[in-house]
């Protein structure tokens, strides 16, 4: 909604005195939020207005013509400047917008005077694009060639005085609740109740000069539910023509384009009231009746615009005796439309409901200034007065037109008054705030409420326009609001204390987020969203359960056209990302969701949360001293490891895995209980080329969910001992099918009790080391609790580690 | 004798403080004072003096090695000074190269800031809730007293999976799951962070971003309580000069709504780009819970009433850390993400 401050100066002094945002500062602070305050001069300079004279063909410019334009001098003298103009519109005796020398246009261009082709031009003429003027405010007629003004606009007149370019707009992002400031009688409380003013309504009175309208209109309603109230007027020996510059200017600053005289008076009157209107030619309404109904099957209207509209039976509808004529609130039909050759109208002012309008005007992708307001909500007990202004205005632009006597008016349901019963006490008490009982009721005047205080209660009575008041609330708001907000002073809540925590899953998504960070990974976040075709990438196979996605009916892009079911695909795009910008050390996760589709059409989608991590590229910071070593299988298999560590998961089985995207060499899946809680490996060279990464990538995926439901161990201290332990170094030499998980077994089952520790520290095959055999070297630590140990007592657990290793063909070196 | 014994102490000294190194200073030594030394082969020969000159001589020869010893341990330390003031210079290192660091990693921006959000109102004794991304209309917005149809679905496009399930368009559904899984008008404090969903892709538009709502309800809740809390949060996130205001707005679920802005954290209030100006920096959304919504989730808004407010995670982290491209949050580059 615009508003012109000039405007707006018709129903409530404005100063225009006062800096225009410091009121749009007030008024957005009361919840009339301000979005924009624009001035309407585009800083125009030294362009008026002037009427040709004389036009003559240029001697030497088939294309040019030579203008005497009849001017006002700076100092009011008249004087006939020449003008030369391409512009091939112009007329002798056209008022048109000349601009002088030394002027300058909306676009900052300055004019001087100058020689076309030999002769002396003393400006030019200006088109609406030159005056700043938006292409979308005039008909397409004006937007060619040079702006004809009206005929009877004076000479001499500073082109800004003519289009009431002084002036001064606030755009306003209204709240939805707000219906009524949707109008400028609306906006006039508002701009009043701040400024400690009243707001005058327009004086509307209509001189019924006409025949009477019984008997020559016919009003139905025959769909009660989607609508409400419906009210015709009758204007007859009408001439339609343009509007004069005044009403043009005032819808046009509003941000209207101004039509014909008819069209106009209509949205004036929508503009003032808030009444949504609409003018038919009375000639084009067959049977001279309109009725508010639901569309037929298959009934098709050819709208205002020329397009075909196919209409569906929940969209309401005005039609004459034998077709649709309009589609109700949205937008009227081509055939019935005001034409110049129309001489009688029939004014309608109605009330639809506002989900159908909503429905219907999003349906045919049609939402206008009226279907907006009926959206939100028109007020019924305005029709009347707006179908009145309509007329009053037509009848003033159209001395001649004849106003119908009477209104046909359907409102057979009139709304009930709201009231609101509560006391000065209980807003007090939902504000926390300590109100005069007469300050709220100066408030709720001024905002016209009803109030009636007695008995220590107040009887609010609330304003046909104010919908939105309906409970005490409400009525605390309008109070707040006003007294401001501002000046509510602090307080905060008194309440049983009690200790904030996480959910369990948001606990363990963070213990893992932070391990990662600690070990050296960065997080990312990326889009919910999925193709499926990225599922192929990864060499999943169809029927999978990851290709069961959860549809979206209106994807945000033909590449997210569904969510994800593995967070695989996204990780891997914010690496391809990050390749092409040449960050070539990667070491990265996300912990979200992946979405599984619901079982049963009542039920949601199951949502898994997950974590998965991409490694590649330099396994430490790129520094000198450090030789550059690159991430491998080990990195990854560290860091889940730490992960599992830090939740203390320890009653795990390491496998291999058959998930796809994974080297089948190079990956494990980590199991407790039969169930998967974590995989990773190097990315299948196959996937790897599909996305184009090229050297070797690691992927892990840790599945949180999962997680969540296995035993974790409570951590518990282990006794250290006093004394001083003793360490072996034991190389074996094992076939290179006994994994180190064996070894390390056997060292465990045979160790003794006295075993403390055992750990590889190194692993070697190639030279000296048989072919099909490697060497793997651990260090041993023995300890007591009771006494320190000597070599002897560590000979037999020694052997008993040697003999239970030769069992499965392993040798010491 | 005398004079003997005096030359050869002259002799000895001058060759002990001719040393040049700890090696020679031991050859002088042995040569005099060793076994097969000069002033040991003296004091060995004492015994075949006359009994009255012994104790005489013999003091005179342990003068000159008392002298000698003095004069080897006076070198001696100044030989070992200079040598570890050589190795100390040898050894000097260039302090500017790097230091050795492991690998850093980083938790996200928002990540960050959820974490500072939470960890504020735990401690106010808020309980962190959870609820689903993918949402039944029930939730999302009827139980929040959005009837289907009401203009102010508007106010947020929509993701849809069939006519009644959608991608949630704000963490507001948490707020009735939470009411209804309580014991009626029970005290409830709870956050709610999580991932919302709007159909709009821009510049400054994601169709995936944070939310995270805050939920009061209890006997006596007021809208001062609402700005006292909120006030304490913002002066926690952006210091404790950060001017706080309340504007007038509408949301479908409380009544009276406000906006909330803070004094912009770039220029202070003075206005600049950032704040377009104007000083002040919106923030996020609040408003005492409309009774509807206590009623449609089992509470009476007689007995309890209750406070709500949802800010955008992205927004304070925007502001926070000075970001100014709201696409930098997924692209995930890792100069990025390694800045926090």
């Amino acid at each position: 909604m615009k508003a012109s401050l000039t405007w707006m100066n018709e129903y409530v002094p404005v100063d225009m005195n006062r800096p225009a945002q410091e009121l749009a500062d007030e008024l957005t602070q009361a919840g009339i939020p301000v979005e924009e305050v624009e001035t309407v001069d585009p800083g125009l300079k030294k362009i008026f207005t002037g009427k040709i004279t004389e036009i003559t063909k240029h001697p030497d410019a088939d294309k040019l013509q030579v203008c005497q334009v009849a001017c006002l001098d700076t100092d009011g003298t008249p004087i006939t400047k020449q003008i030369i103009t391409a512009a091939t519109n112009v007329r002798v005796g056209q008022i048109v917008p000349v601009a002088y020398h030394k002027s300058r246009l909306a676009d900052g261009t300055e004019i001087k005077k100058g020689k076309l082709r030999g002769l002396p031009s003393e400006g030019m003429f200006c088109s609406v694009a030159e005056l700043g003027i938006s292409k979308e405010l005039v008909v397409p007629e004006e937007a060619e060639g040079i702006y004809i003004l009206p005929a009877d606009t004076p000479i001499g007149m500073d082109i800004r005085d003519v289009l009431m370019m002084n002036d001064t707009v606030y755009e306003f992002e209204l709240t939805p609740n707000r219906a009524d400031c949707f109008s400028m009688v609306g906006l006039s409380r508002e701009f009043a109740v701040l400024t400690n003013q009243k707001a005058v309504l327009p004086e509307i009175t209509v001189d019924e000069n006409g025949e009477a309208i019984d008997g020559k209109v016919q009003v139905t309603i025959a769909d009660g539910d989607l609508c409400s109230r419906f009210a015709a007027r009758l204007v007859t020996g009408v001439t339609v023509a343009p509007s004069p510059m005044w009403l043009q200017n005032r819808l046009r600053n509003s941000g209207i384009r101004p039509i014909n005289n008819v069209v106009d008076v209509t949205n004036y009157a929508m503009l003032e009231l808030g009444q949504p209107m609409h003018a038919y030619d009375y000639a084009h309404v067959k049977g001279h009746s309109l009725t508010a109904r639901r569309a037929n099957e298959g009934e098709v209207l050819k709208t205002l615009d020329g397009t075909d509209r196919e209409l569906t039976t929940d969209m309401l509808v005005i039609a004459d005796e034998q077709r649709a004529v309009g589609v109700a609130g949205v937008m009227g039909g081509y055939d019935s439309e005001v034409t110049n050759t129309t001489t009688d109208v029939l004014l309608e002012a109605a009330v639809f409901n506002g989900a159908s309008i909503r429905r219907t005007a999003r349906a045919l992708g049609m939402r206008s200034e009226a279907s907006g307001r009926f959206e939100r909500g028109v007020n019924p007990e305005y029709s009347i007065m707006a179908i009145n202004r309509a007329a009053q205005l037509l009848q003033q632009l159209c001395p001649d037109a004849k106003i119908g006597k009477g209104i046909v008016d359907v409102y057979p349901n009139p709304a009930a008054p709201t009231t609101v019963t509560t006391t000065a006490d209980a807003i007090n008490a939902y504000l926390g705030t300590d109100i005069d009982e007469q300050r709220m009721v100066d408030i709720l005047t001024t905002l016209s409420f009803d109030v009636t205080c007695g008995n220590g209660s107040m009887v609010i009575g609330v304003p046909s326009w104010r919908g939105d008041v309906t409970v005490m609330p409400d009525i605390a708001e309008e109070v707040a609001r006003i007294y401001g907000y501002d000046n509510i002073k602090v307080t905060t809540p008194w309440a049983a204390l009690n200790s904030g925590v996480l959910s369990d899953r948001k606990q363990m998504t963070k213990t893992i987020a932070h391990t990662l960070a600690n070990n050296g990974l960065s997080e990312m976040i990326t889009f919910s969203f999925m193709h499926k075709d990225s599922l192929a990438k990864l060499m999943i196979p169809e029927g999978d359960a990851r290709y069961k996605a959860v549809q979206i009916l209106n994807p945000i892009s033909e590449e997210y056209p569904v969510m994800r079911t593995t967070l695989v695909p996204s990780i891997l795009d914010a690496a391809v990302r990050n390749r092409a910008q040449k960050n070539h050390d990667i070491w990265a996760f996300e912990t979200a969701a992946v979405y599984e589709e619901a079982a049963d059409k009542d039920s949601l989608p199951t949502e898994r949360y997950m974590a998965a991590g991409f490694m590649t590229g330099r396994a430490d910071e790129a520094q000198w001293s450090v030789a550059a070593r690159q991430t491998d299988f080990y990195d990854v298999k560290g860091v889940v490891e730490a992960v599992l560590a830090a939740l203390r998961v320890e009653n795990y089985t390491l496998t291999t895995t058959d998930e796809p995207y994974y080297h089948p060499g190079v990956s494990a899946a980590y199991k407790v209980d039969g169930v998967t809680i974590a995989t990773l490996g190097e990315l299948h060279p196959q996937v790897a080329k599909n996305y184009d990464l090229e050297g070797k990538c690691y992927l892990f995926e840790i599945n949180i969910s999962a997680l969540l439901e296995t035993v974790r161990s409570q951590l518990q201290y282990t006794p250290i001992s006093k004394f001083p332990g003793i360490t072996r170094d034991l190389a074996i030499v094992a076939p290179r099918s006994v994994s180190a998980e064996t070894i390390q077994q056997i060292i465990v089952a045979n160790g003794g009790d006295k075993l403390e520790s055992a750990y590889v520290f190194d692993v070697y095959e190639g030279e000296h080391i048989a072919e099909g055999f490697r060497s793997l070297a651990y260090t041993i630590g023995f300890r007591s609790t009771e006494g320190t140990l000597t070599d002897a007592d560590v000979d037999e657990p020694i052997q008993a580690i040697i003999n239970a290793l030769a069992e499965k063909d392993c040798k010491l070196r | 004798m005398k004079e003997q014994l005096d030359a050869l102490q002259a002799e000895a000294l001058a060759k002990i403080s001719g040393c040049t190194s700890l090696q020679e200073l031991q050859d002088v030594r042995v040569a005099y004072l060793g076994k097969k030394g000069a002033v040991t082969a003296l004091l060995k020969g004492l015994g075949k003096l006359d009994k009255e000159e012994r104790p005489k001589m013999g003091a005179m020869v342990n003068t000159v090695r008392e002298a000698l010893e003095a004069e080897l341990s006076n070198v001696q330390a100044g030989l070992e000074a200079k040598a570890l003031q050589a190795r100390l210079d040898s050894e000097r290192i260039d302090i500017t190269l790097p230091g050795r660091t492991r690998r850093q990693g980083h938790l996200h921006p928002l990540t960050k800031v959820n974490e500072m959000i939470e960890s504020f109102f735990m401690k106010m004794g808020y309980t962190v809730a959870e609820g689903p991304e993918i949402e039944s209309d029930y939730y999302n917005f009827e139980c929040l007293n959005l009837p289907a149809d009401h203009p102010a679905r508007d106010m947020q496009d929509s993701f849809y999976i069939t006519d009644s399930v959608l991608l949630r368009t704000h963490t507001s559904p948490v707020q009735a799951r939470t009411l209804q899984s309580h014991e009626p008008n029970s005290p409830v404090r709870m956050i709610a962070p999580g991932k919302v969903y709007r159909w709009d892709y821009d510049a400054t538009h994601s169709p995936v971003f944070h939310q995270v709502e805050g939920l009061v309800v209890d006997k006596g809740i007021t809208f001062a309580d609402l700005k006292g809390t909120l006030e304490l949060f913002l002066r926690h996130i952006f210091g404790n000069d950060t001017k706080v205001r309340f504007r007038t707005s509408f949301f479908p679920f409380t009544e009276p709504s406000a906006e909330v802005d803070i004094s912009c954290c770039m220029c202070g209030g003075e206005g600049c780009r950032m704040c377009s100006h104007t000083g002040w920096l919106e923030i996020l959304g609040c408003g005492m819970v409309h009774p509807n919504v206590l009623r449609l989730n089992g509470y009476d808004p007689d007995k309890v009433s209750g406070f709500a407010f949802g800010m955008g995670v992205e927004r304070i982290a925007m502001l926070l850390y000075g970001i100014n491209d709201l696409r930098l949050f997924y692209e995930d580059d890792m100069r990025f993400l390694k800045q926090f």
